[in-house]
């Protein structure tokens, strides 16, 4: 079992490094989004590397017929804030449900709002993620 | 003539106090110690130190580089977008436009008066194929080079929750904050931030002229008139 949990991590890794290969490096706003039932089950908030926020990212996944407990990130000064189960998504059958914060310094709270899923529809392969 | 007037002035009377509280919906004042999620430890430290009020302008020749930074960013993809003729327009790896029209939004955009418009890039999330936020550089003549950031809060159930001890202002009639941030050649970086009905505004002027010895409440009067004029 411990092995097949390291296969499923490798192979999503192995899928992320061909994404990465396959993009063409570009700009576009703070993007957030959720993921399901492909790869990972994950909520993730992006931007292009070279601009950092303060993000805090909450996945929220409904599988088995029982929520997990929650991935809370925190507040990070990142360009990239992710709540994933690594490998996850193989299975299939989940339920995604992905809440986004932004701190804007001084000026307040964002909520960026939530990103409900069960597909990986929203196909955004980013680099260096 | 007197008639129209009237109904005018009924109009808006019955109808501004549902767009007050349809903002209400999308924004909040709080207090820094209620802002969800708690802050950042040396987020809380900064607001200690100002008291969370902006009254002068502010030393941070970063807002400046970064906003020269973005705004070339911007403009070499564009670039890069129109010499790679294997990229499909709707790739959303060359996600800078020239036109409003080139992205699907779900929601319109605001329109920004006296502007030409230099790059559009999407932004927010994706619901039924639309974009829920966009962001724009453009320039008004005479002023200097811009950006308006607009997220549809309605889309995915957002809320703005504005740090009420740094509300300084106004537009349209909805609680503001506008700050003036500065380098050391003396060149401004004034900002404003509102919520007006379901959209979350962030609006960034970079002054053609370097103002050095203006204060910062007319700094904060000239970004404030030009929001207002955003709708």
């Amino acid at each position: 079992m411990y092995f097949k949990s390291i296969k499923r991590m490798l192979a999503a890794a192995a899928v992320a490094a061909l994404c990465t290969l396959a993009v063409v490096p570009a700009h576009a706003g703070l993007v957030f989004f959720s993921r399901a039932n492909c790869v990972n089950n994950e909520s993730i908030s992006w931007d292009w590397p070279t601009n950092s926020y303060w993000l805090y990212t909450i996945g929220q996944h409904y599988r088995n017929g029982a929520w997990e407990p929650a991935i809370h990130t925190g507040w990070e000064y990142t360009f990239r804030s992710a709540a994933v189960h690594w490998g996850e998504g193989f299975s299939g059958g989940a339920y995604v449900i992905g809440s986004h914060y932004m701190y804007i310094s001084g000026y307040g709270t964002l909520y960026l709002g939530q990103t409900p899923t069960t597909n990986c529809n929203l196909a955004y392969f980013f680099p260096y993620w | 003539m007197k008639q129209k007037l009237i109904l005018s002035i009924c109009a808006f009377v019955l109808h501004a106090p549902i767009l007050a509280v349809e903002s209400q919906i999308f924004q909040q004042a709080v207090p820094a110690n209620q802002l969800p999620l708690g802050l950042p430890v040396s987020e809380m430290e900064k607001i200690k130190e100002t008291g969370g009020q902006y009254t002068t302008i502010e030393n941070m020749p970063e807002k400046i580089q970064n906003f020269h930074a973005n705004y070339n960013a911007a403009k070499n993809a564009l670039l890069a977008k129109r010499n790679n003729t294997n990229v499909q327009a709707s790739s959303t790896q060359q996600a800078v436009y020239q036109t409003v029209a080139a992205i699907k939004l779900a929601f319109k955009a605001a329109h920004i008066p006296n502007a030409t418009l230099h790059y559009v890039i999407p932004a927010g999330t994706q619901v039924n194929g639309q974009w829920t936020g966009v962001e724009r550089f453009f320039e008004i003549a005479g002023i200097g080079q811009a950006k308006l950031l607009e997220y549809d809060l309605s889309a995915n159930k957002g809320k703005f929750y504005m740090l009420k001890s740094a509300i300084n202002t106004r537009v349209n009639g909805n609680e503001a904050i506008a700050r003036v941030f500065s380098d050391q050649n003396g060149q401004t970086l004034d900002e404003v931030v509102w919520v007006s009905g379901s959209k979350f505004y962030m609006l960034s002027l970079l002054p053609i002229i370097k103002t050095i010895g203006i204060t910062q409440q007319t700094h904060r009067a000239r970004i404030v008139s030009i929001a207002h004029g955003i709708n």
